[in-house]
């Protein structure tokens, strides 16, 4: 239907500007600079902005979801009770941010090592480096069953292991103090071979010159690696981070289908907590006061990542 | 047509029992009232055999959308679903899920405004106030009172008045009780008739039994849901029968009494103590898995999840298990009550037909059926059926100690709007105790955030 749109309006258009008009591909020609884009921006304003505008002008409502009430304005009542009262939101924030942050140093210390090691040439390495990516193309909610029937205490793989090599019971996904520790370690398995995809692209665009000036001053590779091929990945580790940290916190579904932020509350990060007051409480109106609270962290995490990556890395 | 529901019910004494439930009128209504309660359903015309032109291919050719969660309840009805297509000639767009899958979509499509769903299973104890509020049940009670739109054998008044209770608010009906839950205790007979032991009939023997079983990893001695949200229905009955519950005498809210503190002590003890390890991820999936699998001794929660174990195709526990009443604590004994219903959506286009096949599905020779296999439902005649047990794969023990609960059950969970929420303060609270914390500074702090959600609904 978006796409149908502009040409439908160009039509009448045409027509009015008579016989001697000129071909219709001139007149495509003169606006083309508002055709083509328009299909993505209608798509844009009808699934991106009009939900964000409905959702914070939902965020000054109360509703629970009435068929013959509509939503009530209650002012900032949603915003003074989330930000004054709610600790169970700023538990759900400080989750969040650990579990994208560990989650994020994790996966970029493995993933640039996995990176540099299938840089190197080795038999069988694409057969290695396409098992490697598995993880990543597997749909999450199968990662996540699959990890929960292994770190299962009573018929898990894990433990059963651990049990047999004499080590203490660990309740991966029942102790309040470890599960989420579990949930990034599983979040990790899944999404290390992002990085590692994307700083591969970068190393081998590496230009080769610094390299071998460096090699020639007979600098060792350990400083090769610290103070030529880091500083020059920064800008795809940074892209790689970026996009894998934004992802990260709103992460949903292998928390969900895990632990549902249980036991307890333990794992509840906030987009589980928001769903929590949307879908199961009803709270339609307070659900949205804090998706915009979330929304704005996020806008204020990607702007300092961006700002990280803009920041000069190699002087040539 | 009752003719065609007998043949094709599964029961093979159909003559008796027909006979007797015409006969049981007399011992229906001394069996209602022992369940006590006041009766808020209409005194339906339509309940008399009088009424007239009732026809059940009134509404042929339609279809309707009904969407339910996967349980016992509705595997029996599924079962029957040709019948209901040729009693009525009306056809069934059938959408079965995983029950919390079902509830969120179904809540996703009546917020979203155009749902096309037409009759939809419904929880009282866990929605009623909220759909009420939400204007998203029907009002039955026309289509009751009509007796061109009821079935003459319907016969509401077959319905425990618990049950109509339950499917009741504001005086509007708006829904019909299909089964309705009471908690019971399964234990492993064969290992209490070797210990020459009987079942606990007291919180203290409870303890007691579970101690002496627990013999872990083999066998553990006791299991319940220790799940986040899940819980809450399970340590319901423990509150009240250590003397809590939720609101004091004046109706004010009151989760930190010493009788909640005690029972939840109790409970989360017993779990530590006895209990398999991780059980605050157990819900009864995991809790009935473990008893299908021989590993436990004791677990209470809903008797409709015995049927399972005397399912050779999923239990290794056939025939060892007994059924056991809810054991009696210090301050007496009140197992509650979960009823579920059938409803109609406000908004669909085919509320007629969906009302036909509301009541074939909460009928007599339906819930009979369902009965006897193994899940408790709301009809006196159904009961009061001789022999219910035969051709059921549940003993007689099943039978009467949840009709033994369900005389003395009290409607369960705390009578809010937002029941989802009380229901996570709460088992948030026993999690942290069964992890554990201090039981009365855990229960303190419930009862801050409870007494904050009653204040919230009171003043909105």
């Amino acid at each position: 239907m978006t796409l149908s749109t502009p040409s439908n309006a160009s039509r009448p258009a045409a027509q009015v500007a008579g016989r001697g008009r000129p071909p219709r591909s001139a007149w495509l020609e003169r606006q083309a600079r508002w055709v083509f884009p328009a299909p993505a921006a209608i798509t844009l304003l009808v699934l991106v902005v009009f939900p964000i505008l409905y959702t914070v002008w939902m965020s000054f409502h109360s509703w629970t979801g009435q068929i013959q009430t509509p939503p009530q304005a209650i002012g900032l009542a949603n915003y003074t009770q989330a930000l004054l009262h709610d600790t169970r939101m700023w538990h759900a924030i400080w989750r969040m941010l650990i579990f994208g942050g560990l989650g994020i140093a994790f996966q970029t210390i493995l993933g640039v090592g996995m990176a540099l090691l299938f840089h190197r040439e080795f038999p069988g390495k694409s057969v290695v480096r396409t098992i490697a990516i598995l993880p990543m193309v597997t749909t999450p909610v199968v990662i996540a069953l699959t990890w929960t029937l292994i770190l299962n205490p009573t018929q898990g793989a894990i433990p059963y292991i651990f049990f047999k090599l004499g080590l203490p019971q660990v309740l991966w996904l029942a102790d309040p103090k470890i599960v989420l520790l579990t949930l990034i370690l599983v979040d990790t398995w899944e999404w290390t071979p992002l990085i590692m995809w994307i700083t591969l692209a970068g190393l081998s665009a590496l230009p080769n010159e610094p390299l071998e000036a460096a090699r020639i001053d007979g600098a060792s590779s350990w400083q090769i690696f610290w103070q030529i091929i880091l500083p020059l990945l920064r800008p795809a580790i940074m892209v790689a981070v970026l996009l894998r940290g934004i992802d990260a916190i709103k992460t949903f579904d292998i928390i969900y289908a895990m632990t549902q932020g249980g036991p307890g509350n333990a794992s509840e990060t906030m987009n589980i907590y928001v769903f929590q007051q949307a879908f199961n409480y009803q709270q339609i109106g307070y659900a949205s006061a804090l998706l915009v609270i979330f929304f704005i962290i996020v806008l204020l995490l990607a702007l300092v990542l961006i700002r990280l990556r803009r920041a000069p890395s190699w002087q040539p | 047509m009752t003719h065609r529901v007998d043949r094709a019910s599964i029961l093979s004494n159909r003559i008796s029992r027909r006979a007797l439930i015409r006969g049981s009128a007399a011992g229906a209504a001394l069996f209602t009232a022992a369940l006590a309660g006041t009766d808020v359903g209409a005194q339906t015309p339509a309940a008399s055999p009088a009424a007239g032109n009732f026809d059940w291919m009134k509404y042929k050719g339609t279809k309707i959308r009904v969407m339910v969660p996967i349980n016992p309840t509705n595997d029996v009805l599924k079962a029957h679903f040709d019948e209901f297509k040729s009693k009525t000639g009306m056809d069934i767009q059938y959408d079965e899920l995983p029950e919390n899958n079902e509830r969120q979509k179904l809540t996703v499509e009546f917020t979203g405004g155009n749902s096309t769903v037409d009759v939809f299973y419904t929880s009282f104890f866990q929605e009623k106030r909220l759909f009420a509020k939400n204007a998203w049940y029907d009002d039955l009670t026309p289509y009751l009172n009509d007796p061109s739109m009821t079935a003459p054998d319907f016969a509401w008044d077959d319905f425990f008045a618990g049950a109509k209770n339950a499917g009741t608010v504001d005086g509007k009906l708006v829904g019909v009780p299909t089964n309705m839950d009471t908690n019971i205790t399964y234990y492993r007979k064969d290992l209490f008739d070797q210990a020459g032991m009987k079942p606990p009939a007291t919180m203290d023997e409870l303890e007691a039994a579970a101690k002496h079983f627990h013999n872990p990893p083999q066998m553990y001695g006791f299991v319940a849901r220790g799940q986040k949200n899940s819980n809450a229905t399970q340590i319901d009955p423990y509150l009240r029968n250590f003397g809590g519950g939720y609101f004091d005498k004046d109706g004010k809210p009151d989760v930190d009494s010493a009788g909640d503190i005690k029972a939840v002590e109790f409970y989360a003890d017993l779990l530590r103590k006895y209990g398999p390890p991780g059980v605050t991820n157990f819900s009864w999936p995991e809790a009935s898995a473990l008893m299908q699998q021989g590993r436990v001794a004791l677990y209470t929660d809903g008797a409709g999840f015995a049927g399972p174990f005397e399912d050779p195709k999923k239990s290794k526990v056939v025939g060892k298990m007994g059924y056991g009443i809810f054991p009696a604590g210090p301050a007496g004994n009140f197992p509650p009550i979960f009823a579920n219903g059938l409803a109609i959506y406000s908004q669909s286009k085919h509320k007629e037909a969906a009302w036909y096949f509301v009541q074939w599905a909460t009928s007599k020779s339906i819930l009979l059926a369902t009965l006897k296999s193994g899940t408790s439902v709301g009809r006196t005649s159904a009961w009061d059926t001789p022999n219910v047990e035969q051709g059921s794969p549940l003993p007689k023990e099943w039978f009467d100690s949840t009709l033994q609960m369900l005389k003395i059950g009290v409607p369960g969970l705390p009578d809010v709007v937002n029941v989802a929420e009380a229901r996570d303060i709460i088992s948030v609270g026993v999690i942290d105790v069964i992890n554990g914390q201090d039981a009365t500074k855990v229960m303190q702090g419930v009862q801050q955030q409870f007494a904050a959600l009653v204040a919230k609904e009171q003043g909105s």
